[in-house]
């Protein structure tokens, strides 16, 4: 059984099992913090002219002049062209021999169309219904993002190994650059996700009947899952993004996970000294101080997820701190829709976000603020929005890393004064670097990253529950985190460790498969015939022709020999069919050393020296000089040219033992 | 002692005589044995005997008389030590030969009745009533009662066996007195008296040899017996100690070697009890230092330093030593060299386990006992223990990144942990006085605004840092060494604060901007005197915003603390008497829409304070148009809340009022209650200035409040209002002459106040007539004010009968139910019910049950 890793990110994998004879991908994320080098994609240039005024990039000795693709700006060097995605490994080996993708939640999807398009991939996606449909949301979101503010220019000359290695800062450092590829289209998207087939909760899906896969309530969005592979006597757990916390989601499944051969553990929480809550407070306490002052505030984050207990956590929060007036805005070209699927995929939902559905009541009180007016959703700053805008405000809106969608708008907007605040919750992207381009800014800036996925004590005691016997991890979760290298409780300690992954790593699980399952065909079972062996153990000899197909493996009777067809044309070398010799018996049983001496001394051999050994005794016939060795699991007879006395010392062996 | 109780006292005995007699409830023998007691020490001439002579009779009978039940039995000893406490008492008893029955254990032990630990704590508490003189102390040694009150030392019962321990205590003492002074010889004393204690001192001796006999044989087994010895030894004196220490010293050591974890804090009571009473005696003792080396927990260890630094020991090494100790754990998590000690390695494993929590708060918990110390005796200056508690607070903080040269172990369980946290705040607090480490005040705000601004920080450790920032900028005068971007962060800090989710947080924040205001001057940056406040956070036009924000808060805590604060950050204002604001009219505005609309309490308590707050601290109150205005509007309102506390605090503001209304023309203090002497001889013009004044009042609404008090149901509402009327009328009434009352009229605001105040003054009315105090005239002048609201001011104070009310106002409302008459009645009356003829009592009481 081997593991093929494709991507080191650790919330965003992207890794192959080999188990049995199926190749299973195991999520596929995309990780997107390479776009953090791009420089932002503004929406109104007329807004933003700074950003198309920025300086082109020369080397200190003029030597290199890359002015047309790399920008300057408060110290920091940006492509300027469209974005890039960093993807998962695609050479580690051939994707087109990949049987089917099991995706754990609708972040770890985003790279599917670079997977299943183009490069002869034939087989199967499975996911739950709510992770289908948002993930195509923020796929389409991307998609828009990208696609309504085109960039003629492809900046290719900087990816230069030569040149690159002359860059500063972050670039210089970027790895794989050429690899790097521009935003999927819609119709790859369509394509892609054409190919995922729905699955629900502890649903069992056969694979080709070697295994047997069934996605968990994973606890962390709606929809996601945790995934069991098994077959008769193996089995997998891959663990991705699970959270114990009661959110919005349908609690973790934890017992299903008990008794794995191996857990491949992924999707811990990027933030283990954040605590959800304390940064809910944050983000609340930030905001209403910001409005007070008067200054607007903008929420970088995805049009999914966290956005709803965001939304839920101010519902409460707006009256209590007298925000009642404050105008909520959330624009992304999904918003509507992502409101909406919240709404809808009631049996994702926890069980007390669940029982409102059979009240006149929406699941997510994100309506009562939509009815109510405080909350007003847009596709875009261009339209409505525009009319309506008053401040000051609070608006949501993508994309995190501050590099495309209507969040640079509002950068650019609000930048300038410092009674405006901009509040990071989204843990993927280093706020720092998210910022750079817009240096110098005077807004102040919070970083409240809210992240509700296992951690460290957490996922230490659900291993301590479910005990499996062996775990794989990302090598980043072997270790505490570099800044803070005192906090060994920030890391997994597991006896035994951890095996550790990281990106092209090829692991060769330690596993031994040693049953298989084998079926019986009635008529032959029939013919058997059992004989005990010992109490409640019986064992009877087959003989039998072994089919194996699509995995599945049958014990058939043995053909009777067809009649020899007379063949008078022409004389062949008849093929003789095998002779079936009838099988030796088999023998069972121990041979009682006090009854097998009385035995040899009414034949004659008086003369026995009884040696006992660690196995069992030799018995030395000293007039015959002969040995009988009895152990557990054998009987020895050595008697050099006696071979009458051989065979009445067998024929007395055996007496004592079964025969079947 | 009431004739009516002393009538009904022998039936009282009689019922309690008869056997199976159910009381009224368990607590009633108790009640009688107080009143008793109250008795015995109240009459000083007259023995509870000569009031109640009955009493000896129902002891002897119930001596006799083995049939009584056990609460009964105990009740009767404790009732003998009672009337053998005095020496007449105590011959009565010894005459009609009851004394020895009842203190004879074996009598009892006959009987069968000993095993009931209730009998033995009646004997136990008899006996230690009746060892008040030498009389009964001849008696207990001629009866040996010592050998039966040491089995009981170690009773199975722990009250029995505490109870034993305080009278083998009392004993001692006694026997100590007659003998120390055999020993000096040459004290007065009269003739008789010694010939007496020369006899009787052989069986002190005998005692005293019992005593030591008996702990050095015990001393070993348990703790009881150690925490015996540990009181005996503080309470004795010097020869006696000596005798006892000498008895015990080598079982002690024994123990001290053989250190059992479960006597290790006894045994410290009783070494530090031995040695702080050391005097020229000293003995081969081994020291301290030893006894808490032999110890093999270092939790021990810490609890004997900690326990040597509360003693207050003289010894300064040993103190040091502790101290050393006691720091240990700080300085092995930090890292931070503080001292140099043999037990390290022990406590670094102890600390690599979760309990090293307890540990390191051990270790902060003492550190004012630690900062107590003389400096020379100090392992370490008070500035390192600073540091090394600043960066513990670094180490514990979720957001910190900061690491430490110590044991990292610890980190995992104290990173977040808000115990830790808060003990270390606390320490934090205490050592702001320390000397010299006013240098790290910028790392104590430092750290102090990471805590302020952390995620992590629970409610209660963001109120600890708070605490230490108004006590640190309270004790540095100099705050200039806090830059501009240090309070940037503090300001921002606390205005997160004031916006957190949690109710505490913003209630702790607004408590601090009010607290801030107190804090003493400092200099700042400009080297002029500021307020902290102003040098931190920019001074009122950053609170008072804040606060008024405060004011519309959701939680009914966080609005009262923010009109606390807002009272104490506008104080000063008040006092120099500067021009008001519009933000103060604001504030009023609010303030008395509080004191109208909001449902609860506490905000309205707090609204009528800030009025008080404001009276008080306003040189000329009249002066202040908005201050006046809002007087009568709080104290008509105030006073008609349904909140209790809100009532009294209007009749507060009242009471100020009212003594600053007639204490103006004299520059007296305004809480001066004027005599009644003072305005006994008219002086021209005095009369209508009073008139002036009272008018004021009127006009002010504080006599219309008063009014209403002193019919409020709330007892502690109507008492103020009762005593503050009968200061009006001391002041006013003696000067008025009888036709000027007319003319203050007052307004009464509800009918049924009105109601009220009528009825009290019909019933005046009558009395009035008889004594002929009123005249014609008053009575005219009630029936002539036209308006049936109104009353005339004078005329209602001195027909009501205020000091009769008062007198009903300041009894507690049960002291008919409380009264001794009652307690005996009860008895009677439940054993009249509860035995009809020919019925078992009992019997029907489990009946009822069912």
């Amino acid at each position: 059984m081997k593991l093929y890793c494709l991507s080191g990110h650790p919330t965003l994998p992207c890794n192959v099992l080999k188990f049995k004879s199926t190749t299973i991908m195991l999520d596929c994320g995309l990780d997107t913090t390479s776009v953090l080098n791009f420089l932002p994609l503004p929406l109104v240039h007329r807004i933003s002219p700074r950003l198309s005024k920025l300086p082109g990039w020369v080397s200190k000795d003029g030597s290199l002049n890359l002015e047309k693709e790399l920008k300057e700006c408060a110290g920091r060097v940006f492509v300027d062209s469209q974005p890039e995605f960093c993807l998962p490994e695609r050479e580690l080996l051939d994707l087109s021999t990949i049987d089917v993708i099991l995706i754990s939640n609708y972040h770890c999807m985003m790279a599917l169309p670079y997977i299943t398009e183009h490069t002869g991939f034939t087989g199967t996606v499975y996911a739950t219904e709510p992770t289908l449909q948002i993930g195509r949301l923020l796929m389409e979101e991307l998609v828009n993002f990208m696609e309504r503010v085109p960039k003629a220019q492809s900046a290719t000359c900087w990816k230069n190994k030569e040149i690159q290695r002359m860059l500063p800062g972050p670039l210089k450092d970027a790895v794989d650059v050429w690899t790097w590829k521009r935003c999927y289209s819609m119709q790859e998207v369509n394509s892609a996700l054409s190919k995922v087939q729905l699955v629900g909760y502890s649903q069992k899906v056969e694979l080709f009947g070697a295994v047997q896969v069934s996605p968990l309530s994973s606890g962390y969005s709606l929809g996601s899952s945790n995934w069991v592979i098994q077959s008769h006597h193996e089995k997998v757990s891959y663990v991705s993004g699970s959270s114990l916390l009661t959110t919005h989601p349908q609690p973790m499944d934890q017992s299903s996970l008990k008794n794995s051969d191996v857990l491949i553990l992924t999707g811990l929480t990027q933030m283990p000294t954040a605590n959800p809550d304390g940064m809910l407070g944050e983000f609340c306490s930030n905001l209403a101080m910001t409005i007070r002052a008067g200054g607007n505030v903008l929420v970088p984050c995805y049009s999914s997820g966290v956005i709803y207990d965001l939304l839920e956590c101010l519902y409460q929060f707006i009256d209590s701190a007298n925000l009642g007036t404050t105008p909520f805005y959330f624009i992304s070209p999904v918003a509507n829709s992502s409101l909406e699927f919240s709404q809808i995929f009631a049996e994702w939902l926890c069980h007390n976000k669940q029982t409102k559905v059979y009240l006149p009541e929406p699941p997510f009180p994100h309506a009562e603020l939509i009815q109510t007016n405080k909350l007003k959703h847009y596709p875009s700053i261009h339209g409505d929005f525009s009319s309506e805008f008053r401040q000051p405000c609070v608006v949501f809106t993508g994309h995190p890393s501050l590099r495309f969608g209507d969040v640079v708008h509002f950068m650019e907007l609000w930048g300038k004064s410092s009674l405006n605040t901009v509040i990071f919750t989204e843990p993927d992207f280093s706020y720092l670097d998210a910022l750079a381009p817009y240096q110098p800014l005077a807004m102040k800036c919070v970083y409240c990253p809210i992240d509700t996925r296992l951690n460290f004590h957490q996922v230490s005691k659900l291993l301590k529950e479910v005990q499996p016997l062996h775990v794989v991890c990302p090598e980043q979760y072997t270790q505490p985190p570099l800044t803070q290298s005192h906090r060994s409780d920030l890391m997994l300690e597991l006896q035994p460790p951890p095996m550790p992954y990281r990106r092209c790593s090829v692991l060769n699980l330690p596993f031994r498969r040693r049953y298989e399952r084998v079926y019986i065909l009635p008529e032959l079972a029939n013919s058997l015939v059992p004989s005990e062996v010992k109490p409640g153990v019986s064992v009877a000899t087959v003989s039998a022709v072994l089919q194996s197909k699509d995995n599945k493996h049958t014990l058939q009777s043995v053909p009777k020999a067809p009649p020899v067809a007379p063949s008078k044309k022409r004389k062949r070398v008849m093929e003789e069919p095998p002779v079936t010799m009838a099988p030796k018996p088999l023998l069972s049983g121990a041979v009682p050393l006090e009854a097998f001496l009385a035995t040899l001394q009414k034949h004659g051999i008086t003369e026995v020296k009884v040696e006992e050994t660690a196995d069992g005794h030799i018995l030395h016939l000293q007039a015959e000089d002969t040995l009988i060795q009895l152990e557990e699991d054998g009987t020895h007879i050595v008697c050099d040219n006696n071979e009458p006395l051989r065979a009445t010392l067998r024929d007395l062996v055996l007496r004592f033992l079964q025969k079947l | 002692m009431d004739s009516q109780c002393v009538s009904i006292l022998p039936r009282v005995c009689g019922v309690l005589l008869v056997s199976g007699s159910s009381l009224p409830d368990d607590t009633s023998l108790e009640k009688l044995l107080d009143w008793f007691t109250t008795i015995a020490q109240t009459g000083h001439s007259t023995s509870l005997l000569e009031a109640c002579p009955c009493l000896v009779d129902f002891v002897s009978k119930v001596a006799f008389d083995y049939t009584s039940g056990s609460s009964i039995l105990s009740f009767t000893l404790k009732l003998t030590g009672l009337i053998g406490a005095s020496e007449d008492g105590f011959k009565v008893l010894k005459e009609c030969s009851v004394l020895k029955l009842v203190f004879n254990p074996q009598h009892w032990q006959e009987a069968g009745l000993w095993e009931d630990p209730c009998l033995r704590i009646g004997w136990i508490q008899g006996l230690k009533m009746i060892l008040k003189h030498s009389e009964a102390l001849s008696f207990f040694a001629q009866a040996d009662l010592i050998e039966p009150l040491l089995q009981l030392q170690t009773d199975s019962s722990l009250f029995v066996a505490s109870a034993a321990n305080q009278t083998l205590a009392q004993v001692l003492l006694l026997c100590q007195s007659p003998s120390s002074v055999g020993h000096n010889g040459s004290k007065n004393r009269d003739l008789e008296h010694n010939s007496a204690s020369m006899e009787t001192t052989q069986n002190y001796s005998g005692i005293i040899t019992k005593v030591s006999d008996y702990l050095n044989k015990s001393v070993v087994l348990n703790q009881q017996i150690l925490r015996l010895l540990a009181m005996l030894l503080v309470r004795v004196g010097p020869p006696l100690r000596d005798t006892l220490l000498l008895a015990v010293i080598n079982s002690l050591e024994e123990l001290v070697t053989t250190s059992c974890s479960q006597l290790t804090v006894p045994l410290l009571d009783v070494i530090l009890a031995a040695n702080s009473t050391l005097g020229e005696h000293s003995f081969s003792f081994s020291s301290f230092r030893e006894v808490m080396l032999n110890m093999k927990k270092p939790v021990d260890v810490m609890q004997a330093a900690a326990a040597v630094l509360r003693s207050h020991q003289s010894d300064p090494a040993l103190s040091a030593h502790s101290a050393r100790v006691l720091l240990l754990p700080l300085d092995i998590v930090t890292g931070v060299s503080l001292l140099e000690e043999e037990l390290r390695i022990l406590i670094t494993e102890q600390l690599k386990r979760k309990s090293c929590i307890s540990m390191i708060c051990v270790c902060l918990s003492n550190i004012p006992q630690i900062t107590l110390m003389a400096s020379d005796c100090l392992p370490c200056p008070q500035r390192l223990i600073v540091t090394a508690i600043l960066l513990l607070l670094r180490l514990c903080c979720v957001d910190s990144s900061s690491s430490s040269a110590g044991c990292v172990e610890v980190v995992r369980f104290i990173t977040g942990n808000s115990k830790v946290q808060k003990c270390a705040l606390e320490a934090l607090l205490v050592l702001s006085k320390s000397p010299g480490v006013k240098m790290v005040l910028v790392e104590v705000f430092k750290v102090l605004t990471e805590y302020l601004n952390s995620h992590s920080s629970d409610p209660s450790v963001l109120q600890k840092s708070y605490q230490a920032v108004i006590k640190w900028v309270g004790v540095c005068p100099d705050l200039s060494c806090i830059t501009d971007q240090l309070r940037e962060g503090f300001i921002q800090a606390v205005r997160k604060r004031a916006c957190d989710t949690r109710w505490e947080a913003r209630d702790s924040t607004v408590e601090f901007l009010g607290h801030l205001v107190g804090a003493p001057s400092c200099w700042a940056f400009t080297e002029q005197e500021m307020e902290p406040s102003d040098v931190l956070l920019g001074g009122r036009s950053f609170t008072v915003p804040l606060l008024k924000e405060a004011l519309q808060d959701p939680e009914s805590y966080v609005r009262a603390s923010s009109i606390s604060a807002l009272a104490q950050t506008l104080t000063p204002s008040w006092q120099d008497g500067t021009a008001l604001t519009q933000e103060q009219e604001d504030i009023v505005t609010q303030l008395q829409e509080v004191l109208f609309q909001d449902s609860e309490g506490f905000a309205r308590r707090a609204a009528v304070k800030y009025f008080i707050a404001w009276f008080s601290a306003c040189s000329s109150p009249s002066s202040c148009w908005l201050l006046m205005q809002s007087v009568p509007t709080v104290l008509s309102q105030g006073v008609a809340d349904l909140d209790w506390e809100v009532k009294l605090h209007t009749l507060e503001l009242a009471e100020l009022v009212l003594d600053r209304a007639f204490s103006d023309p004299s520059p007296s203090h305004p809480y001066a209650v004027m005599s009644d002497q003072d305005h006994r001889l008219p002086i021209a013009g005095q009369q209508s200035d009073l008139l002036s004044s009272l008018k004021n009042l009127v006009d002010w609404g504080v006599v219309s409040a008063l009014l209403c008090g002193v019919v409020d149901c709330d007892r502690p509402v109507a008492l103020k209002a009762c005593q503050l009327l009968l200061k009006l009328r001391g002041i006013v009434c003696p000067v008025m002459d009888n036709t000027a009352d007319t003319r203050v009229f007052c307004q009464l605001a509800g009918a049924s106040v009105m109601q009220q105040v009528r009825k009290i003054q019909e019933m005046g009315k009558d009395t009035c007539v008889v004594s002929e105090a009123c005249s014609e005239a008053d009575k005219e002048g009630i029936c002539a004010s036209v308006d049936p609201e109104c009353v005339s001011v004078c005329e209602v104070l001195r027909v009501l009968d205020l000091d009769e009310k008062l007198s009903i106002l300041t009894q507690s409302s049960d002291h008919i139910y409380n009264s001794p008459l009652s307690l005996l009645q009860d008895i009677l009356t439940a054993a009249a019910a509860s035995s009809p003829p020919g019925q078992d009592p009992r019997q029907e009481l489990v009946m009822d049950c069912y």
